[in-house]
C-alpha cells in the first residue's frame, strides 16, 4: 500500500502540472486556431488526462481526497470535451476504446461520480508497481507534450481523406520532394502546442512515434520479465496504460495504419536517395521497403494487445 | 490546505519525479529522505534523451532499494540537451549552466511547480511541498555520461578546471594543491562515471550499422536526415577538440591526482562498435559488460544490474576511504 498522503498529493500535483494543465492549454489554443483536427486532438488529450487521473487513483498513485476535489473543480471542462466527441460521428469517437468510452459515459451520465465504473480488471498488488507506473506516466507525458507527435496523431486519426491527400504533398499524381532538412529541424526545434500543421512536422512526428513505440515496448518487455512484479499485474498495467494512450497511435481506426505506412514509404524513398547522394559507408544496400517492413512489424507488435494469459517465466 | 508537507520513510519510500524550471526536457527524481548529500546527474548521448537513454534507472532505484540502498538517499537529475545540432563545447557550456543550478547549492525555484491553470491553493501548497524536497546544499556530486554525453562532461570539467586555475593565479596562488582547486571549483571534486564514452571519437561505419539493427532506429534516421551534424563533426573531423581535452585532462590529472573529476571510471560493452574503445591515461581500470550493446550498457534491468552497481560504486569507495 502506497500509504503516504503527502507523497501521493505531490504526485497529483505533478499530474496537474505535467499533464492536465498542458492539455487544458492545448484546448484553449486549438479553440483559437479554429482547426477541426487540432481541436479533436486537443480534446482527446484532455480526455486522456481524465483517464490517467482515473488510473492513478485506482493505483493509489494519487490520493482519493485530491482526486475528488480535482474532479469537482474540473468536471465542466471534462464534460465539454466529452460532449465534443459525443456529438460527432462514429469515426472520431471510435478513436477511443469501448471500455474507456463506457467509463466516461458511466461517470457523466449515470452517477456523476468519479468512482462508478466497475467493468475494470483490478491489480492484485498495484502498490508494487507505483515506481513503474510513474516512469511510464513520465514517458507518456513527454510524448503527449511533443508538438510533432500531436500533429502526427492528429492527421492520421482525425483528418478527412481530402485533407490527408492535400497534406501528403501530392501534386496531381506526382509526389513532391520532402525536405529532409526541414524534417530534421522540426525534430530538433520542438514546441508544446502545434501552431501550424506542416508536412515537415508530420514526418518529424512519425519519427517521434516510432521512438515512442520502441521505448514503450522495451519498457513493458522488461517489466514482464521482472520477477518482483506479479506477472498478471505487469500485463494488466501494460494493457491499462496502452488503453489510455492508444488513441494517439490507434492503427485500427479508419485509415490510420495506411496513412502511417504511406509516411514510411515516402520517407524510406527519400532516405535511400539521401544515403546514395551522401555516399554513406553502409555495409548493406539500402532499400526503401526495409523501413516500411520494419514499421509494419512495429505496428503489429504495438497493436497486438497483450493477452492476459500467464506464461511460465524462464 | 490540500497538500501537506509530511515526510515519509519506510518501505514505500520512493523518488518524486518533477520537471525542472528553465531546463526543458530535464527532470529530477527527488528522494523524500530529509538528510541528503548526494546529487547524481545523468547526461545522455547523441540522439538520446533524458528518459529513454537511462530507461529503468528511473524505477529500479526504488524497486531494488533493498539491494541498492545508497540511491534512496540521493537525488537524481536527468539532463536534456540538443545532442545533435550543437557543437560539443556549446553543449558543455549549457551543461555547466544546468549544473550551476543544482550543485552545490540548488536554486530554490529550480522545481517547476507552476500550476496557475488550476484553481485553489495548489500552487503555494505544491511549492511548499517541493521546497522541502531540495536540500540546502549537496556535498557530493556524481556525474554520469553516455557516449557523447561523456565527452560533454569531460569538456565541461576541463573548462571549469581552466577557470579555477585562472582564479587561483589571479589570487596569486601559483603553486596550488588539489584541495585548493576543489575549494575554488567544487565540481572538480565530483565522481565521474562514463558509459561507453566517445572520448576518442566515433566509428562511423559501426554507428550506422549497429543502430540500424537496434531499436533506436530514430537515431539512424536522424543520421540519414543530415550527415554533417555539429556534435558528430566534432568527433570525426580533424578539429583538435578531442585531442586537447584528452591532453590537458591527462596532464592535470597527473599533477593533481586527488581532483576526482579528472579521473573517470568507464564501463564498456564488449560488443562496442560505435565509439573508439579506449580511455584516458589516469582513468580507472578497464571494465566491461558482456552481451550488451552500446545503447544497452547504460540501461539497467532486473537481470542486468551492472549500471546500478557502476554508478553507486564511486560512493561506496568514498565511504570505504572515510
Amino acid at each position: 500500500m502506497h500509504s503516504n498522503e503527502g507523497h501521493k498529493q505531490a504526485n497529483c500535483l505533478k499530474f496537474l502540472r505535467s499533464y492536465f494543465a498542458p492539455a487544458k492549454r492545448a484546448v484553449e489554443a486549438a479553440n483559437k486556431l479554429g482547426s477541426k483536427d487540432t481541436s479533436s486532438q486537443a480534446h482527446g488529450s484532455f480526455l486522456e488526462s481524465f483517464w490517467w487521473l482515473y488510473l492513478g487513483l485506482e493505483m493509489e498513485y494519487f490520493p482519493a481526497s485530491a482526486g475528488i476535489l480535482f474532479w469537482s473543480e474540473t468536471r465542466k471542462d471534462f464534460l465539454r470535451s466529452f460532449n465534443y466527441f459525443a456529438k460527432r460521428k462514429y469515426r472520431t469517437v471510435s478513436a477511443f476504446t469501448d471500455s474507456l468510452w463506457l467509463r466516461l459515459q458511466s461517470t457523466f451520465k449515470v452517477s456523476n461520480n468519479l468512482f462508478t465504473f466497475d467493468g475494470d480488471m483490478h491489480f492484485l498488488d498495484g502498490s508494487a508497481l507505483i515506481s513503474q507506473f510513474q516512469t511510464i506516466f513520465m514517458i507518456e507525458c513527454h510524448f503527449a507534450r511533443d508538438c510533432n507527435a500531436q500533429i502526427l496523431s492528429s492527421v492520421i486519426t482525425f483528418s478527412s481523406p481530402r485533407e490527408w491527400n492535400k497534406l501528403r504533398i501530392r501534386k496531381g499524381r506526382k509526389r513532391r520532394q520532402i525536405s529532409l532538412t526541414a524534417v530534421r529541424d522540426a525534430l530538433i526545434a520542438n514546441g508544446e502546442f502545434p501552431n501550424r500543421i506542416g508536412e515537415e512536422r508530420v514526418y518529424a512526428g512519425f519519427f517521434r512515434a516510432l521512438e515512442h513505440m520502441m521505448t514503450y515496448q522495451y519498457f513493458f518487455d522488461s517489466l514482464r520479465r521482472n520477477p518482483t512484479v506479479q506477472e498478471r499485474d505487469a500485463y494488466l498495467l501494460e494493457r491499462r496504460c496502452k488503453e489510455v494512450s492508444n488513441w494517439r497511435l490507434n492503427f485500427y481506426i479508419g485509415d490510420a495504419k495506411e496513412r502511417f505506412l504511406e509516411l514510411a514509404e515516402d520517407l524510406g524513398a527519400e532516405l535511400v536517395k539521401e544515403v546514395k547522394v551522401q555516399k554513406f559507408p553502409l555495409e548493406y544496400e539500402p532499400n526503401s521497403r526495409d523501413l516500411t517492413k520494419y514499421v509494419e512489424g512495429l505496428i503489429d507488435r504495438w497493436s497486438n494487445t497483450q493477452p492476459l494469459v500467464l506464461s511460465a517465466r524462464g | 490546505m490540500l497538500f501537506c508537507t509530511a515526510r515519509m520513510d519506510g518501505p514505500t519510500l520512493k523518488h518524486d519525479w518533477i520537471d525542472l524550471d528553465g531546463h526543458r526536457g530535464s527532470y529530477a527524481l527527488l528522494s523524500p529522505k530529509p538528510h541528503k548529500e548526494t546529487a547524481i546527474v545523468f547526461v545522455h548521448g547523441y540522439g538520446g534523451d533524458s528518459i529513454k537513454t537511462w530507461l529503468e534507472f528511473q524505477f529500479l532505484i526504488d524497486s531494488l532499494a533493498d539491494e541498492y540502498p545508497w540511491y534512496s538517499g540521493c537525488d537524481l537529475f536527468f539532463y536534456k540537451y540538443d545532442g545533435i545540432s550543437s557543437h560539443i563545447p556549446a553543449s558543455a557550456d549549457s551543461f555547466l549552466a544546468f549544473i550551476r543550478d543544482i550543485f552545490p547549492i540548488p536554486r530554490r525555484d529550480l522545481l517547476d511547480t507552476d500550476v496557475q491553470d488550476f484553481p485553489g491553493d495548489f500552487q503555494s501548497a505544491a511549492y511548499e511541498y517541493y521546497r522541502t524536497l531540495l536540500p540546502n546544499q549537496y556535498k557530493h556530486l556524481v556525474l554520469v555520461g553516455h557516449s557523447i554525453g561523456g565527452v560533454v562532461l569531460r569538456m565541461a570539467i576541463w573548462t571549469v578546471l581552466r577557470n579555477a586555475h585562472q582564479i587561483l593565479i589571479d589570487e596569486g596562488v601559483h603553486n596550488c594543491d588539489d584541495s585548493e582547486f576543489i575549494k575554488v571549483e567544487p565540481l572538480l571534486g565530483s565522481d565521474l562515471c562514463l558509459f561507453a564514452p566517445a572520448n576518442l571519437g566515433v566509428n562511423f561505419t559501426g554507428l550506422l550499422g549497429v543502430i540500424a539493427n537496434t531499436r533506436m532506429i530514430g537515431t539512424l534516421l536522424i543520421n540519414w536526415l543530415r550527415p554533417v551534424q555539429a556534435a558528430y563533426s566534432d568527433l570525426s573531423s580533424d578539429l583538435p577538440i578531442l585531442d586537447d581535452v584528452r591532453k590537458y585532462t591527462e596532464e592535470y590529472s597527473e599533477r593533481f591526482p586527488s581532483v576526482l573529476a579528472l579521473r573517470a571510471r568507464v564501463l564498456w560493452a564488449t560488443t562496442e562498435k560505435v565509439v573508439v574503445m579506449w580511455q584516458y591515461k589516469w582513468d580507472g581500470p578497464v571494465e566491461y559488460c558482456k552481451d550488451v550493446t552500446h545503447t544497452e550498457v547504460c540501461k539497467p534491468t532486473p537481470e542486468f544490474r551492472r549500471p546500478l552497481e557502476f554508478v553507486s560504486y564511486a560512493q561506496q569507495r568514498r565511504a570505504q576511504a572515510s
